[in-house]
């Protein structure tokens, strides 16, 4: 998984390993041990997609300009010719992938702070109920959650492939929208919200609406700095606010948790589209 | 070089996600080794051995509660509903751990054990019911 050799690499994996999980969390009636296996999966996935980030953020300049390609054709007669045509791919990748180092803004970092904040304080109110195995699995979960979140993110970078993610993860949305629609109850939804208190700061969900406040307020400050794409922000603020309702009335349980994947990794795509810039650049190439 | 530089400070966050996701990987291998709980347990005897006693004690507080209910509800429950606690007693002690291993050195095959394994589980849980089931 490098971006040197690849023009956008574990993309299918990534996505291959979003729809495993969420149809899975549908159709299986999902145990310790296979809710275990998943999170090695999204554990060593995220460790690399972390690996090649860093791969660009440090290297970008020595991997560009200096590839030791020429080493392994000199002997052949179209040596320079290959070589100057694997750098220019090189570079081109190169580029793409210093736009997936977006998703290490410092917005994205403070979601992450105040969503391990909602984690722990969870796993801290509900540690004297649950067992051990019970705990660990919701971490796991929350984990592939912000994995999802996170990794889409940074493949969101290119319009081409955002509008497939979007498609995939609708798909995804609807489909578990479809199979849960009997867990909904819907005459639940006012006395949620009525019982929901906002002050109470021993309760978690506190630190949710918290959370999806921010990202309103993120998108909506987008808005001010760029109406460029506004039509993105908008669809974003309508998914959090659809996501935030449907928190209220679905009843929690562990095919739920699909629903959520398949929400947050569709609200990545406008979360990091809200950011970014339509305009074209014309670069000047000058000969040195 | 325009591009490199603005997004070169990112060294805190690359670490905070790579061991964020090494502590999933490990709590990964957990959930699929023994539930998250009963992995150090090693030993099979020791493993079943703990179970029967956390029957026992699950077996207890069965006792516990059916006793609070023949406390404060006379109508509902008969008079003659009694508790046996002495062979709850007598199951606990004999299934003491060391005892236990004891008794499965002389037994001569693995099978054996099984089946006494499944029987002191059964005869406990009967116990545990059966107050419940003479209302």
């Amino acid at each position: 998984m490098s971006y040197y050799s690849s023009k956008h690499p574990g993309l299918y994996l990534y996505m291959a390993l979003v729809i495993i999980s969420v149809t899975s969390f549908l159709f299986i009636d999902m145990g310790a041990a296979q809710i275990g296996m998943l999170t090695i999966f999204w554990g060593i996935f995220t460790a690399l997609r972390t690996l090649t980030l860093y791969e660009i953020s440090e290297h970008y300049e020595t991997y560009a300009y200096n590839s030791d390609v020429s080493k392994n054709h000199n002997s052949q007669p179209s040596a320079l010719a290959y070589d100057l045509m694997h750098r220019m791919n090189g570079i081109h990748n190169m580029k793409r992938g210093m736009l997936a180092l977006s998703c290490l803004h410092e917005r994205t970092i403070l979601w992450f702070l105040l969503a391990m904040i909602y984690m722990t304080f969870q796993l801290h109110t509900l540690s004297s109920e649950l067992s051990k195995s019970a705990l660990m699995e919701d971490m796991s979960i929350y984990f592939i959650i912000g994995a999802t979140f996170w990794a889409g993110q940074s493949y969101a970078y290119s319009a081409k492939i955002s509008r497939v993610m979007l498609f995939i993860f609708l798909t995804l949305f609807l489909l578990s929208l479809g199979i849960l629609k009997s867990d909904f109850s819907f005459d639940m939804f006012y006395p949620a919200l009525l019982q929901t208190s906002f002050l109470d700061f021993e309760n978690p969900q506190v630190i949710l609406v918290i959370l999806t406040l921010y990202s309103v307020a993120i998108l909506l400050f987008a808005f001010v700095q760029n109406n460029k794409s506004a039509g993105n922000i908008l669809l974003g603020i309508c998914l959090i606010a659809s996501l935030s309702a449907l928190h209220l009335i679905l009843e929690p349980s562990r095919q739920a948790s699909a629903l959520w994947i398949s929400g947050w990794s569709m609200f990545a795509l406008f979360w990091v589209r809200a950011y970014g810039t339509r305009e074209k650049r014309y670069i000047l190439y000058q000969c040195e | 070089m325009r591009f490199a530089n603005p997004l070169h400070s990112r060294r805190g966050a690359f670490l905070f996600i790579a061991l964020f996701s090494c502590l999933q990987i490990t709590i990964g291998f957990f959930l699929i080794n023994g539930n998250g709980r009963d992995s150090v347990l090693s030993d099979k005897n020791i493993r079943s051995a703990q179970l029967i006693r956390s029957e026992i004690i699950k077996g207890k507080s069965y006792i516990a509660d059916a006793k609070t209910i023949i406390n404060h509800s006379d109508d509902v429950i008969n008079d003659d509903a009694t508790i046996d606690e002495e062979a709850f007693a007598f199951l606990a002690n004999s299934i003491e751990p060391a005892n236990y291993n004891e008794s499965i050195k002389n037994s001569k095959s693995e099978n054996k054990y099984d089946i006494e394994t499944k029987k002191l589980i059964e005869s406990l849980a009967t116990l545990s019911t059966i107050n419940y089931r003479e209302k």
